[in-house]
C-alpha cells in the first residue's frame, strides 16, 4: 500500500478498476452510512481517484498531478486529505477524426487543433466534431464575412438563416440526444457571440431546446445567461407593447420625443414610470434604447426643477380647496370634481411617493407668492387644530420631522428624538399605536399629546419648518444601528428584561415588549446624547 | 399535493394531503394484516426523486398518523433500478431509469457492480405526467365532439371528469391502434370523435419536448454521455404510451427497455429494500447509495462594487446529484458594523434566486458586535440517506454551537395534534377491502351505464338494480357471487364493444 486513495481501499496501487470497484464494495459494506458520514465520503474519493489514474496512468511532465485539479467536485471534508476526485466515467479517451475536425464557422464553439480534453478532462463536454447540413450558413449568415455585425439581417437573410436553422434542428432531432446536445451547446454559443443580429432566430432556437427552462438556474451556462435575458427583455417588450399591459402608458409616455409637458407629468403616473425604468435598467437594459432619452431624464430630473407656474398653479389649487375642505369642512362643490377626487385619493400616496417634492416647491413657492395663504398654511401646522384636519397636519408633520433626522444636527435631533419618546410614551398601551410610532406610518395622525408636550411638538415643528428640515424626503443612512452596551445596560435595568428577552424585542416586530424596550433605549440615550455615536441617535 | 396546505373534503371533514396518505397507508397495512395475519410496525415509503424537503417530511408524518414507523424513504427510480437488477443480475455499466407516471416524472442514472446500487444522478419534473397528457387529449379531441350543447350544461367537475376519463380511454385504446374513437355520453346521447396517432403525437409535442430537460440535466450532473449509457428502463404508467416510447427512443438511438413491470416495479424494489433493512436472508449483501436530488443551501446578501445592497441570493452549500449521506460546511461572514445577529433562510431548489426556491426554514445567531466582515459563522449541512436535512451552526468567535432542526411551519404541529389526527382518522371508516370491491364496482357499472345507450343500457340498469338488492342482501355469499356473476358480464359486454 501506498499512501492515498490505496490506504483506504486496502489495496495495493493497481490499474485494474474491476480490483477498485470490488475493493470499493467490499468496505462500503463494512460502513454504516448514516453514522459515518465522513468515511463514506472519503471512502468515494478514493475509489473515484482510484479509477481516475488506472484511466490517466501517470506520466512524465504530466499536469494532472495531485493539486492541479479543480477543488469543485470535493467533498470538503475538515480532516479529509486534499485529494483529486474522478466522476466515475472509467472510459475517457478522446477520439479525434482528423477529417471529421472541419471548419466551424466561428470562434466560440469547436476549435482546431486543440484537443479538448486535454484543456480539462472532467468538464470538457464531447462535441461531436461532425457538422451538420445548415450550420456554416447560419454561421456566414449570423457572421458576415466571419466578423460580429450589429447589422440587421435583410428579409432575405431572416428566411435563409430560418430554413438554415430548421434543418439543423431536424438534423439534432433525428439523430436523438447526442446530436442535440451538441447543437445545443454549440447553437448558444453562436447566437450569443452573433447578437443583436441573431435575434431573429433565438426564438425557434429556444423552442426547439426549451433554453428558457434554465433561466435563472444555478448552472445556467453563460452563453444562455445573456440570449435568456435578451429572450426575456423581447417578450417583455411584445407585452408592453399591448394595450392592457399595467406599464403600457408609461411605455408609451416615455417614447415620446422631447422633454414631458406639463399636463403630461399630471396625466401620467408617476410611480408606474419609475417602475418601468426600473425594471429595464434592472432586467433588461437593452430596451432603454426605444426610449426617449430626453423624455426619459424630464421625468427624472425633480419636480421642483421643471415643474413650471402652470403646473404649481394647478397643485396651489388641489391644495387650497383641500386644506379649505379640511379645516372648515366645506364641501369642495366649486372644484372639477374628477381633479378634486384623483387629489383626495393619491394625496396620501404623493406625500410618501415621487411627488413629495411638487408639494414641498408648492409651499415654498407660496410662500414667495402668496404670503397671506402661506401664513394660513403655517398657522394650519402649528396650531394643530382638532379633528380630521388636525389628524391630517399632525400626519404630515410627523412624518417630515422623523424624515428630517437624516439632515438634523445634534440640538435638532435631540429634540426629535424627545418629542418621539413622548410619541412613544403616549402610545406605550396601544401596541399597534406603538408600531405606528416606531415604524414612521402615520396615517391618522398617531398618538394625540398631552398639553405641554403637545406645546413642545408644535414648537419644534415650527423650529424645523423653519430651519427648512421638514422639505424632502430623504431616507438615506442605515436602517440597523449599534447599540452601545452600556446603552443596553441602562434598557435592561429599566424594562427588567433579561437580555435574551430584550434582544428578542429588539429583533421582533411583533414582540409585545417591544415599544417599552424602544422607549427604555430612547430615554437611556436622551440623559446622556453626546455619549453615543451621532448614528445612534439618529437611527434608533 | 403532498407538502401543500390543500385539503379533501371526505364524509364532511377535511383532511389534509398526509392524513389522505395515512388512510391509504393504514388500509395497506390492514391489507397486509389479512394475508398474513400479521400486522406491520415499520414500512419503506418510496417517494418521486424530485419530491422535496417538505413532501418528504409530510409523507414521514403521514406514516406516524397511520401508526407506521417509516423505516426509510425510498426514491421511486431507485426502487425500480433494484427490482430491475433483481430480475437480470450482475454488473451493469449505468443506466437510466425513466419513471414516468400519473403527475410527477423521475429520470434517474444508476450503476450496479459487485451487490452495490450506485444512484449516479437524480433529475426530474414535478408537474409533468400521464394526467398531462390527458389534458392535451380533452384540448385536442373536444372540438371534435358536435352537438356538444348538453356537455356544456353539465357541471364543471362533471363534465371535466367525464371528458378525463373518455380522454384516457383513447389514448389507452391509441397504444394498440393508429386511431381511435373519443366518446363521451351526455344524457343518452352519443358524441363521439377520431383521434389519429399523428394528432395525438403532434399535439403532445410541447409534452414530450419537456421529457428532455430532466434526461439532459441527469446525464450533465454524472458526466455520462448517452453513448455509455448501458440501458434505458422503463417504469410507470404513462410510458406504455407509443408516444412517449418514440420520443424515447430517438432520443436515445435504441429502443428502450420495458422488462419490468411499469408498474410493480417501484413496490418490487421498496420490498427488496425493506427485506434489506430487516436483513432478510439472500439479500444482504446489496448496497444502495443514492444522492440528493436538489441543491440545499441558505439566503445570503452582497454588496456590489458602488455599494448597493442585494439580499436574496442563493449559497449552495449541498449541491443537487452529490451521494448522500453528505455533510459539508460553509463560511459566512457579517456585513455591518456592529451587528448582533445572522439571520438566514434555508432553501432548496436550483434557481439563483432565493425566491424561486422553496423556503425550508429560517434561523437567527447572535453574535458578538464587532466590525463588520470580522464575525464569521460555520454553516453545517447534513442530509441523510433518507433525504431529511439537519443544520448546525457554529460561531468560534464565541463558541456558540447550535444544532438547528429546521422548522416547518407543518413540524410545528405539536404530538397532540398528531394524536388528534390520529384520532379522527379511526373514527374514519374505512371500507374493509371487500366492500371497497363493491363500490368500486358499482362505480364501475354506473360509468357503463352512462357510456351506452339504448337496449345496452336498459340491460345494464337491471344489473344494477340487481346488484344493489344482492347488497341489502348482507350476505357475504351472495354478494360475492353477484359481484362475480356482474363482473363477468361487464368484461364481456366492454370486450364486444368497445365504449
Amino acid at each position: 500500500m501506498s499512501g492515498f486513495p490505496w490506504d483506504v481501499l486496502g489495496i495495493g496501487e493497481t490499474s485494474d478498476k474491476g480490483e477498485v470497484r470490488r475493493a470499493y464494495s467490499a468496505r462500503l459494506k463494512e460502513l454504516d452510512l448514516d453514522q459515518q458520514i465522513a468515511e463514506y465520503a472519503q471512502l468515494r474519493q478514493a475509489r473515484d481517484h482510484a479509477l481516475w489514474l488506472a484511466a490517466n496512468p501517470p506520466q512524465e511532465d504530466d499536469d494532472f498531478g495531485l493539486g492541479s485539479l479543480d477543488d469543485d467536485d470535493f467533498g470538503d471534508f475538515d480532516d479529509a486529505p486534499a485529494p483529486t476526485t474522478y466522476d466515475g466515467d472509467d472510459d475517457f479517451e478522446w477520439e479525434i477524426r482528423e477529417g471529421e475536425l472541419a471548419d466551424d464557422g466561428y470562434g466560440g464553439g469547436l476549435s482546431l487543433g486543440t484537443r479538448p480534453g486535454e484543456l480539462d478532462p472532467f468538464h470538457a463536454r464531447r462535441e461531436e466534431p461532425e457538422l451538420p447540413d445548415g450550420w456554416a450558413e447560419l454561421a456566414a449568415l449570423v457572421f458576415p464575412g466571419g466578423m460580429q455585425s450589429n447589422e440587421p439581417f435583410t428579409p432575405q437573410e431572416a428566411d435563409e438563416a430560418d430554413a438554415a436553422l430548421d434543418r439543423l434542428i431536424a438534423w439534432a432531432e433525428e439523430g436523438g440526444l447526442e446530436r442535440e446536445t451538441t447543437l445545443d451547446h454549440n447553437l448558444a454559443e453562436m447566437l450569443a457571440g452573433g447578437w443583436p443580429r441573431s435575434a431573429p432566430v433565438v426564438d425557434k432556437a429556444n423552442t426547439a431546446f426549451h433554453w428558457l427552462g434554465e433561466a435563472g438556474g444555478l448552472d445556467e451556462r453563460p452563453a444562455l445567461q445573456f440570449l435568456n435575458a435578451r429572450t426575456q427583455g423581447m417578450r417583455f417588450h411584445d407585452a408592453v407593447e399591448q394595450d392592457g399591459h399595467p406599464l403600457h402608458a408609461a411605455w408609451r409616455e416615455l417614447q415620446q420625443p422631447g422633454k414631458v409637458s406639463v399636463l403630461g407629468r399630471i396625466k401620467g403616473s408617476r410611480s408606474d414610470i419609475e417602475r418601468l425604468l426600473q425594471t429595464i435598467r434592472g432586467r433588461f437594459p437593452e430596451l432603454e434604447s426605444l426610449l426617449d432619452a430626453q423624455r426619459v431624464q424630464s421625468w427624472e430630473t425633480p419636480a421642483s426643477d421643471i415643474v413650471s407656474w402652470a403646473v404649481q398653479r394647478l397643485f396651489i389649487v388641489f391644495l387650497l380647496v383641500q386644506v379649505v375642505r379640511l379645516v372648515f369642512f366645506s364641501d369642495p362643490a366649486p372644484m372639477d370634481e374628477q381633479l378634486a377626487d384623483r387629489f383626495a385619493t393619491t394625496q396620501m400616496e404623493q406625500l410618501h411617493e415621487g411627488s413629495a417634492e411638487v408639494f414641498d416647491a408648492t409651499f415654498w413657492w407660496v410662500k414667495g407668492k402668496d404670503e397671506a395663504f402661506a401664513e394660513q398654511y403655517e398657522a394650519y401646522i402649528r396650531e394643530a387644530p382638532e379633528g380630521e384636519a388636525g389628524e391630517f397636519a399632525r400626519t404630515i408633520t410627523r412624518n417630515r420631522m422623523l424624515f428630517a433626522r437624516f439632515k438634523a444636527d445634534f440640538d435638532a435631533l435631540v429634540s426629535i428624538q424627545s418629542v418621539r419618546l413622548s410619541w412613544l410614551d403616549a402610545a406605550k398601551d396601544d401596541r399597534e399605536l406603538c408600531g405606528v410610532v416606531l415604524d414612521g406610518s402615520f396615517r391618522n395622525g398617531g398618538p394625540e399629546l398631552a398639553g405641554d408636550q403637545a406645546e413642545a411638538e408644535q414648537l419644534l415643528s415650527r423650529q424645523l419648518l423653519e430651519k427648512g428640515l421638514l422639505s424632502g424626503y430623504e431616507t438615506q443612512g442605515a436602517t440597523s444601528t449599534t447599540i452601545p452596551p452600556w446603552l443596553m445596560d441602562k434598557g435592561m435595568a429599566e424594562t427588567g428584561l433579561t437580555y435574551e428577552r430584550f434582544d428578542e424585542a429588539l429583533q421582533d416586530p411583533k414582540h409585545e415588549e417591544r415599544c417599552a424596550v424602544q422607549a427604555a433605549l430612547l430615554r437611556g440615550l436622551l440623559e446622556d446624547p453626546a455619549r453615543a455615536p451621532l448614528e445612534t441617535l439618529r437611527g434608533l | 399535493m403532498m407538502g401543500t396546505e390543500a385539503s379533501v373534503t371526505l364524509n364532511k371533514r377535511d383532511f389534509s394531503a398526509e392524513e389522505m396518505s395515512a388512510v391509504i397507508l393504514r388500509s395497506l397495512a390492514d391489507d397486509v394484516e389479512a394475508a398474513t395475519g400479521e400486522r406491520p410496525e415499520g414500512a419503506v415509503v418510496t417517494v418521486p426523486a424530485y419530491f422535496n424537503e417538505r413532501q418528504r417530511r409530510a409523507t414521514r408524518r403521514a406514516g406516524e398518523i397511520a401508526g407506521l414507523k417509516i423505516e426509510r424513504l425510498i426514491n421511486e427510480p431507485t426502487a425500480a433500478a433494484l427490482a430491475f437488477g433483481l430480475t437480470d443480475r450482475g454488473d451493469r455499466e449505468p443506466f437510466l431509469v425513466f419513471d414516468l407516471g400519473g403527475g410527477t416524472f423521475d429520470v434517474s442514472i444508476v450503476e450496479m457492480f459487485d451487490g452495490i446500487v450506485e444512484v449516479r444522478a437524480s433529475a426530474g419534473d414535478n408537474r409533468l405526467g400521464g394526467d398531462d397528457f390527458d389534458q392535451v387529449m380533452v384540448k385536442l379531441a373536444r372540438p371534435m365532439l358536435e352537438n356538444d350543447e348538453a356537455l356544456d350544461t353539465l357541471p364543471d367537475d362533471r363534465r371535466k371528469a367525464l371528458l378525463q376519463l373518455a380522454a384516457q380511454k383513447t389514448r389507452c385504446e391509441l397504444s394498440m391502434k393508429a386511431e381511435a374513437p373519443f366518446s363521451v355520453t351526455v344524457d343518452d346521447t352519443e358524441l363521439t370523435g377520431t383521434v389519429t396517432t399523428e394528432q395525438f403525437e403532434e399535439a403532445a409535442a410541447s409534452l414530450v419536448r419537456r421529457l428532455r430537460d430532466p434526461v439532459i440535466r441527469s446525464l450533465r450532473d454524472s458526466n455520462i454521455d448517452v453513448k455509455s449509457l448501458s440501458d434505458v428502463v422503463l417504469v410507470g404508467g404513462a410510458t406504455r404510451m407509443p408516444v412517449v416510447r418514440k420520443a424515447l427512443t430517438r432520443m436515445f438511438g435504441r429502443f428502450p427497455n420495458s422488462s419490468v413491470h411499469p408498474d410493480h416495479a417501484v413496490a418490487l424494489g421498496a420490498a427488496i429494500q425493506a427485506g434489506l433493512l430487516s436483513g432478510g436472508e439472500g439479500l444482504e449483501e446489496i448496497r444502495i447509495t443514492d444522492v440528493a436530488p436538489f441543491t440545499l443551501g441558505i439566503d445570503v446578501a452582497d454588496r456590489d462594487a458602488k455599494g448597493n445592497y442585494y439580499t436574496g441570493i442563493f449559497s449552495p452549500i449541498i449541491d443537487r446529484n452529490t451521494p448522500v449521506p453528505i455533510s459539508r460546511v460553509q463560511t459566512y461572514g457579517t456585513m455591518e458594523n456592529g451587528q448582533r445577529e445572522i439571520r438566514f433562510g434555508v432553501y432548496q431548489g436550483e434557481a439563483r434566486d432565493v425566491a424561486h426556491n422553496v423556503k425550508l426554514g429560517e434561523l437567527k445567531v447572535p453574535v458578538p458586535a464587532r466590525p463588520a466582515g470580522e464575525v464569521f459563522i460555520n454553516v453545517r449541512f447534513t442530509y441523510d440517506t433518507s433525504g431529511l436535512l439537519e443544520v448546525d451552526v457554529e460561531v468560534p468567535a464565541s463558541g456558540l454551537k447550535r444544532n438547528l432542526v429546521i422548522v416547518d411551519e407543518d413540524d410545528k404541529r405539536s404530538a397532540k395534534d398528531m394524536e388528534k389526527s390520529r384520532k379522527a382518522l379511526e373514527a374514519l371508516k374505512v371500507h374493509p377491502r371487500e366492500e371497497a370491491e363493491n363500490v368500486a364496482l358499482l362505480a364501475r357499472v354506473e360509468r357503463a351505464y352512462e357510456g351506452f345507450t339504448g337496449f345496452d343500457r336498459e340491460i345494464i340498469g337491471r344489473w344494477i338494480g340487481d346488484f344493489n338488492s344482492a347488497l341489502e342482501t348482507q350476505d357475504r355469499r351472495t354478494i360475492a357471487d353477484a359481484r362475480a356473476q356482474l363482473t363477468g358480464a361487464l368484461d364481456k359486454l366492454e370486450e364486444d364493444e368497445p365504449l
